[in-house]
């Protein structure tokens, strides 16, 4: 305990991780630095390590060290442009989106919850962009908060009379969707975002496939689309110069297929990796690398629960990028007759103070500073004014409650 | 230009290591160690020597170099300098390596430890534990049933 070394100056007494005077004279790596190696690691060496030591194993297993594993992985992907993750729950069913993002220069994390009917929100560097049926709104980050919703109306009339299908991806300063003109006719409208006008992109040679999902491919517009059927084929075409010209993706679908993992679903994630997904959710994933053609099997627990209504179970969801992390996404809480799933990843600092709430008795069953949260499955959501004392905000959440057992 | 002019206004400072080496170096270059930053503010005479006491002549040379390359602002792009941090980073041993990471990491110097922390990490991320116990020379303190039971908690993780 006691410091030994004398220092000329009280700021050079520092204390370095995990520092501690017995160190094996034979170890070779500076005891002081092995989090900070350990650090960098992927998850997947990280668990093999954990069997290297009783030393390593207490480094990995710290929850600080899985909290600091997590950041700097968050803090790189930060300078590689910002993260999105949006969910759009069946769009009869449920009636929220959310949006999460972190921004390069802040430590800020947001979160958005968009109305019925579920949209399609997309982000760049700088904006947020919400498609309701057809009126398209812009939003800036500087008045993004919780509870402002100063939407602008863009004067220029959307001029395809069907609502669009899926999400919308941006790229290069317009947003794509796949939109009808009409039933049966799918097709893909731009919409420039400095002009605000709106255009049709021409389709690929075959049309537009009907399980199909646009993607950002390198700053290029693509279009993925896969069968769920006979040879599962995937395709991505990659629109270039005016001219759509089909990429080699090689993923081989039906291997995947016998090793049980399903692959009917895709999107793009960060560098050019492609993220299979199954339709109905499942956790089982596989990570494609369209530069090397790596494939890894990825298992993501904690995503928000589908619904379940006359045999009707989907959520249709996009992943712009990931993070690995040391850190369960999911864990239920439950009391008494009533639960929430909470997906344990990391917030902002500054986050509200939250409180869980049942939905009937509005009895707080469980409060905690704001940070911890970012998505979890509730009854609902709220920010409240807390008029009585202290008159600061936070946000409740309401817990569901569990059916009634039938004898 | 900016670089002639920013040494004859700047500063010189004495940086003395472990084994009373002592290294005449901008205080721009020097500041950017937040702990020397830090003990400038509290030092009233600043000609004299800084002691920086964990780190050794050899590899605070190191240091220097690497502080001195990042100190010299826009005469290089930012390819240049990744390129520049790469050949350095490749040019160690791996005892170098360590060290100047133990220094990086006790002198603040933000940069460097990620990039000697990054290289490390890409040293070691594909070896197999016994591959990492033999690489840095660990004790393997566990008994077989203890270690197998670690790896029967993650068994994903050890397949290919």
């Amino acid at each position: 305990m006691a410091k030994s070394k004398k220092h000329p100056t009280k700021t050079l007494i520092k204390t370095l991780p995990n520092n501690n005077s017995t160190k094996k004279p034979n170890n070779f790596l500076p005891v002081e630095v092995e989090p900070a190696i350990l650090n960098t690691l992927p998850v997947k060496s990280l668990l093999q390590f954990r069997s290297v030591s009783k030393t390593w194993l207490s480094i990995i297993d710290n929850p600080s060290f899985a909290y600091s594993h997590l950041s700097r992985a968050e803090t790189r992907l930060g300078s590689e442009g910002a993260v999105l993750v949006s969910l759009s729950l069946s769009p009869t069913l449920m009636d929220l989106g959310i949006t999460f993002t972190r921004s390069a220069s802040s430590e800020a994390v947001l979160f958005t919850i968009l109305p019925y009917p579920a949209s399609a929100p997309i982000l760049d560097d700088n904006k947020l962009y919400n498609v309701e049926s057809r009126v398209l709104t812009i939003k800036t980050p500087d008045e993004f908060s919780f509870d402002s919703c100063s939407w602008r109306k863009i004067s220029s009339s959307f001029p395809y009379p069907y609502p669009f299908r899926i999400q919308g991806v941006f790229i290069n300063g317009s947003i794509y969707w796949i939109g009808k003109r009409a039933p049966g006719e799918e097709n893909i409208v731009c919409f420039d975002v400095e002009h605000e006008q709106f255009r049709l992109i021409l389709s690929p040679p075959n049309g537009v496939p009907s399980k199909s999902k646009l993607a950002n491919v390198g700053k290029k517009l693509g279009i993925i689309s896969f069968k769920d059927y006979g040879d599962y084929s995937l395709e991505l075409w990659v629109y270039f110069n005016s001219k759509w010209v089909k990429k080699d993706v090689g993923t081989n679908i039906v291997a995947l297929k016998r090793k049980g993992i399903d692959a009917n679903f895709a999107s793009i994630v960060g560098n050019g990796g492609m993220l299979l997904t199954p339709d109905v959710l499942l956790h089982n994933f596989v990570l494609r690398s369209l530069n090397d053609g790596n494939v890894k099997g990825i298992r993501i627990s904690g995503l928000p629960g589908w619904v379940d209504f006359l045999d009707y179970k989907k959520v249709n969801f996009s992943v712009f990028n990931y993070v690995e992390s040391l850190i369960p996404l999911d864990f239920t809480v439950r009391f008494g007759d009533f639960v929430a799933d909470l997906a344990g990843v990391r917030g902002p600092k500054q986050a509200l103070p939250m409180k869980l709430v049942t939905h009937e008795e509005n009895e707080v069953m469980k409060e905690w500073e704001g940070g911890l949260l970012v998505f979890g499955d509730f009854e609902g959501f709220e920010i409240i004014e807390d008029k009585s004392v202290s008159g600061k905000r936070y946000m409740k959440l309401l817990l569901r409650k569990l059916p009634e057992k039938r004898a | 230009m900016a670089s002639t002019s920013t040494s004859t206004l700047s500063r010189k400072l004495i940086l003395k290591s472990s084994d009373g080496e002592k290294f005449e170096v901008d205080e721009n270059v020097a500041m950017q160690s937040q702990t020397i930053k830090h003990m400038i503010e509290d030092l009233d005479d600043i000609n004299s020597p800084i002691p920086v006491s964990i780190v050794t002549g050899t590899i605070l040379s190191k240091v220097i170099e690497y502080c001195k390359k990042h100190a010299t602002e826009d005469s290089d792009s930012d390819e240049q300098l990744k390129q520049w941090d790469k050949e350095y980073a490749n040019n160690m041993d791996l005892n170098t390596l360590y060290y100047l990471l133990l220094a990086a990491n006790y002198m603040e110097i933000k940069g460097l430890l990620e990039l000697i922390t990054q290289c490390v990490a890409d040293m070691i991320k594909g070896k197999s534990p016994e591959e990492i116990r033999a690489h840095f020379n660990i004790k393997n303190d566990f008994t077989p049933q203890e270690e197998a039971n670690i790896r029967n908690e993650n068994p994903w993780a050890f397949e290919n």
